[in-house]
Formats: C-alpha cells, sequence, structure tokens
C-alpha cells in the first residue's frame, strides 16, 4: 500500500465515523428562502425582459416619472422598488398617477390644509403599494390579487379619511374610489 | 428527494430529471427554483451552519447562496455537475464571510473569545437555538461537542471535512472549488478528520 493509498484508507475510515457522529441539523429556513428567491425571480425577469418588451420599458419609464415626480413634491417619500407582474404594475401605476394628483390639489388649492399633507400622502401610498406588490407576489390567483386590491383600496381610502381632516374631503376620496372600482371592473 | 412528474405510465411516477428543473429555472419558472431549494436547500445549509457555526449566519447565507444561483444561473451550462457548482457558490460565500468577520471581529463568540485568524471568529460552540428543550440531554451535548471540535479546526480544513460531509462531490471535485492541489485537499482532509476524531474521542 503506498502513502496515498493509505493515506487514503484512514480518510475513508475517519469519513465513516464522521457519518455515525455527526448529529442532526437543524431545519432549514426553506419557506423564507423560497420567498426570496420568488422575489429576486421575479426581480431577474423583468430585468431581462425590459430591455426586449415594450410594454414593460414603457412601465419602466413610467415607473421613473412618477418616482421623479414624488422626489419633487416630497424629498422623503420613496416609491421604492415596485415588483409584480405588469398590470399589477400598471394598476399601481394609475392609482399612484390618482393620488398624486389628488394629493397635489389638496396641497396646494385648498387653503385649509398643511403643506405636509401631500408629502404624507405619498409615504402612505408608497407603503400601500409595496403591501399590494408583496402580497400579489405571495399568490399568483387573480382573483386573490383582485380582493386584495380592494381591501387594500378600503384600508386607503380609511387611512386618507382619517388623515384629511375628518370628511372635508370626502368628495375627493369617493372620486378616487370611483375610478379605481372603474378600473378594476374593467379589469375583471 | 426531488420532484415527481406524472410519467406516461398511468399512475406511474418518477424523479424529473434535474437537467429538466434546471432549464425550467433558466427560464425563470419560480416552481423550478422551489424545487430546488427542496433538492439542495437543507445539505447547504448543514454545510453553512458547520462552516459559519452559528445559526443566524447561515441562514442568511443560504438565502445569498440562492439568490446567487438565480442571478447567475441563465449563464450557467449543465453538464451533470450542479451540485459542485451549487456547492462551489455556498463555500465562496462561507469563506468571504469568514474572513470578513476575522478582519472585523467585533461580535464575540457566545465562549466570550474573539475571533482567531485561523478564521474561528464568531464560532458559536454552544448554538443551542435550535435544540428543542425535550431532546434527550446527551444529544444536546452531543451537538454542542459536535460544534466546538469543529470550531477547533483551521478553516480549510472544516470545508473540505463538512463539503465532503454534505455534498457528493469527489476529492476531485472539493480540490477545484477551493482552488487547491488535489494533495492539499486530501492531507487537509486527513490532517482534520484525525484532529476531529481525537478532541471528540478524548472528551470525558
Amino acid at each position: 500500500m503506498t502513502l496515498d493509498q493509505n493515506m487514503i484508507h484512514q480518510i475513508e475510515r475517519n469519513e465513516a465515523w464522521l457519518d455515525a457522529v455527526m448529529p442532526p441539523d437543524p431545519a432549514a429556513p426553506a419557506e423564507r428562502t423560497r420567498f426570496r428567491v420568488r422575489i429576486e425571480v421575479n426581480q431577474a425577469w423583468l430585468e431581462q425582459n425590459a430591455t426586449t418588451d415594450p410594454t414593460t420599458t414603457s412601465l419602466e419609464q413610467l415607473k421613473r416619472t412618477l418616482h421623479a415626480e414624488c422626489e419633487q413634491l416630497a424629498p422623503t417619500a420613496r416609491l421604492g422598488a415596485r415588483r409584480g407582474s405588469w398590470w399589477v404594475r400598471r394598476i399601481a401605476g394609475v392609482a399612484a398617477a390618482a393620488v398624486i394628483v389628488w394629493a397635489v390639489g389638496l396641497t396646494l388649492f385648498h387653503p385649509q390644509t398643511r403643506l405636509t399633507d401631500g408629502p404624507a400622502t405619498l409615504v402612505r401610498l408608497d407603503d400601500w403599494v409595496d403591501a399590494l406588490v408583496l402580497d400579489t407576489q405571495e399568490s399568483n390567483d387573480e382573483a386573490a390579487d383582485l380582493a386584495s386590491l380592494e381591501d387594500r383600496l378600503d384600508s386607503l381610502e380609511a387611512s386618507l379619511g382619517e388623515n384629511a381632516a375628518e370628511s372635508r374631503f370626502g368628495w375627493e376620496l369617493d372620486d378616487l374610489g370611483d375610478e379605481l372600482e372603474a378600473l378594476l371592473t374593467e379589469l375583471g | 428527494m426531488g420532484t415527481v412528474i406524472q410519467s406516461e405510465v398511468v399512475g406511474e411516477l418518477k424523479p424529473e430529471p434535474l437537467a429538466a428543473i434546471i432549464e425550467r429555472a433558466q427560464r425563470f419558472d419560480p416552481g423550478a427554483f422551489d424545487e430546488l431549494v427542496d433538492m439542495f436547500g437543507q445539505r447547504v445549509f448543514g454545510f453553512l451552519h458547520r462552516m459559519v457555526g452559528n445559526r443566524e449566519d447561515a441562514e442568511d447565507l443560504l438565502q445569498e447562496v440562492f439568490l446567487r444561483v438565480v442571478r447567475t444561473l441563465p449563464r450557467y451550462t449543465h453538464q451533470g455537475r450542479f451540485e459542485g457548482w451549487i456547492f462551489r457558490i455556498a463555500a465562496n460565500l462561507a469563506r468571504d464571510r469568514i474572513r470578513r468577520a476575522r478582519r472585523s471581529p467585533t461580535i464575540i463568540s457566545m465562549s466570550g473569545e474573539q475571533g482567531d485568524p485561523d478564521g474561528r471568529a464568531n464560532w458559536d460552540c454552544a448554538d443551542p437555538s435550535h435544540i428543542s428543550p425535550d431532546q434527550p440531554a446527551i444529544q444536546r451535548e452531543q451537538v454542542d461537542h459536535m460544534q466546538a471540535a469543529l470550531g477547533q479546526l483551521s478553516a480549510a480544513e472544516r470545508e473540505v471535512i463538512t463539503l465532503r460531509h454534505y455534498s457528493a462531490l469527489s476529492f476531485a471535485e472539493i480540490a477545484e472549488a477551493m482552488e487547491t492541489p488535489l494533495g492539499t485537499a486530501l492531507a487537509r482532509a486527513h490532517r482534520g478528520l484525525a484532529k476531529l476524531r481525537r478532541i471528540m474521542e478524548s472528551a470525558p
């Protein structure tokens, strides 16, 4: 037996010993890993298709435009990285645009509105869009997505209602709600 | 282990070949990545846990491994060596983490000692987080003891031993992954295993 063979023989014996005495491992965090991987896969898919798909490219432009508007209006507000299927992003984009228009109007033209209301609304909008997109990523079921969207709309309305000095701006909220409801109906 | 697909023969199930899962993953099919996590996640996690010595870092690194798989898989060419590829990513990330901990050993291990220059920084000897209180005391002792014994090896010895234990890689593949000559990998395994056995068997 050569020296190398002797070494390999000893390694094999010690490996058999290690297999016998190695204690079991803790369970891997599989669910959390799968979830993070799914987000990464969506992002990678979007990035790959953004260069070839004109719809996605337009959405990327829309996202950049909205983001720039938010930056200008409220330096501390961030729309953040939004992910999800293209139609969810379209809904989020339209909803974001509607709320931005409403917030700008409220901030600039209503004499009783504090100037900080606009940025605060954008921060809430940011949270809402992020939560919506995260919810959507957790499920591929369109019905569930729409139900989730409606729930989010309700909570957004409630949140905006509380912060918009009682019900003085109820009509703006109703308009926004109607607009989004129509959009949901159109999407089926 | 692995996924199954419906065979052409009604009622008979057979494993979907890894190559087919990889091909689906390369088209960004999220289901394919779930299957890869199921197939390799536990073993990669075991390897990382033994390498870095604490559960939190191992969990963090496990996610990093699969995120890197997502990013680099489109450029991967499958030639039947996927396991070596994924463990190589895991080994590189674990090595980086150990190196970083060595450069800034600000975290003190549970034993109260700071990291040493041989890759034993942040070694969480006790790490009892995953041991159920219901487990027999002897088993808890065994887990603590193995963690502590592995912590006394050099990072390179630990890497070759744990890679062999958790993956199905040959010494030649491990040497390639560690970018060392085959003789060096064998010597590290020989020396490390002998040391590990001596430590374990000399314990009261």
